[in-house]
């Protein structure tokens, strides 16, 4: 059930090495972990060391210390070169970009499934009339709307 | 969690879960989705004035779909693809291609509906051969349609949740 959401594309010309494209793909990759999520919404409340960011896991360290790694070479955290700790910061403009993309897939869904909400409506009632449909004395048809 | 909002995540690094409760029981929304007249009231493009041209679901294991939108000039954009299983009222797996764009080679969709009594869910996760074919098709989404994130908080309970 998914379609093209726009014209017809032309992905196949994106050979030579677009670099945002590969970037994106590696924040999209970057946000399909939910550890790497709940980091990213760690960080959405300011600055953290890998210590803790690790404190709420079960997982050990050194998987952590993972994780940010992927997040750092998608460009969604950096890490202070000078300061002692080395905190996590989140990088809000990278991640607002991919969620965009989220976004406006979504969007398109969404108008998808309002229309579905009112088809469904129409469902629903046109059911519990069914049972009652007599013919229209005097030949109007009043419950039937095509309007295309 | 009372509001029928769309969820959109990316599972895996080749797969999209678009997920949407609708206000009505399951054997509704099934039909809805699998009976071509009513399938035509709903789904669309959602830019450019696409009308449906041809509506063919053959809904049954190795039966084949056809969806078909054109322009009154001429264009058409087609999607087409097999039934895989089809479980009444459940689940439903296909696959799917854009035909003419062979770059998205062809996906596999899964439809879940999920029985919430008045409630039906519907759990759809669409697979891409690989990971740049699904990212191309995410970045086609219609660009009429910014999104407006007022603050990166509620941009990120979105992202948590999926």
């Amino acid at each position: 059930m998914a379609m093209p959401a726009d014209a017809p594309p032309v992905p196949s010309e994106r050979h030579d090495a677009d670099l945002d494209d590969e970037r994106l793909d590696a924040v999209f990759t970057a946000l399909a972990d939910p550890t790497r999520r709940a980091i990213l919404a760690r960080l959405a409340q300011g600055e953290a060391s890998v210590l803790e960011l690790a404190a709420p896991f079960e997982i050990s360290q050194p998987a952590v210390s993972k994780h940010i790694k992927m997040l750092e070479r998608a460009g969604l955290v950096s890490r202070h070169r000078d300061a002692q700790r080395r905190p996590c910061r989140l990088e809000a403009g990278v991640l607002a970009e991919a969620v965009d993309y989220l976004e406006r897939y979504r969007q398109h869904w969404e108008a998808n499934f309002r229309r579905l909400d009112a088809v469904l409506d129409e469902l629903r009632t046109e059911q519990h009339t069914e049972p009652h449909t007599e013919p229209h004395p005097g030949g109007t048809h009043p419950q039937r709307e095509d309007q295309s | 969690m009372t509001s029928l909002e769309t969820i959109v995540s990316t599972p895996t690094d080749r797969a999209i879960l678009v997920t949407r409760e609708f206000e009505a029981p399951r054997q509704l929304v099934w039909n809805a989705f699998t009976d071509p007249d009513i399938v035509q009231r709903w789904l669309g493009l959602n830019f450019g004035g696409w009308q449906w041209e041809s509506c063919e679901m053959d809904l049954r294991e190795g039966g084949a779909w056809r969806w078909v939108w054109a322009q009154p000039d001429g264009p058409q954009i087609a999607l087409s693809g097999v039934f895989r299983t089809v479980t009444p009222t459940e689940q439903i797996v296909m696959t799917q291609v854009y035909e003419g764009m062979d770059a998205f080679g062809e996906m596999v969709v899964t439809m879940r509906f999920i029985d919430l009594g008045t409630r039906t869910r519907l759990e759809e996760t669409i697979e891409y051969p690989s990971t740049e074919a699904r990212d191309a098709d995410l970045q086609q989404a219609p660009e009429g349609m910014k999104p407006g994130f007022e603050n990166l908080d509620r941009l990120l309970a979105t992202l948590t949740r999926g």
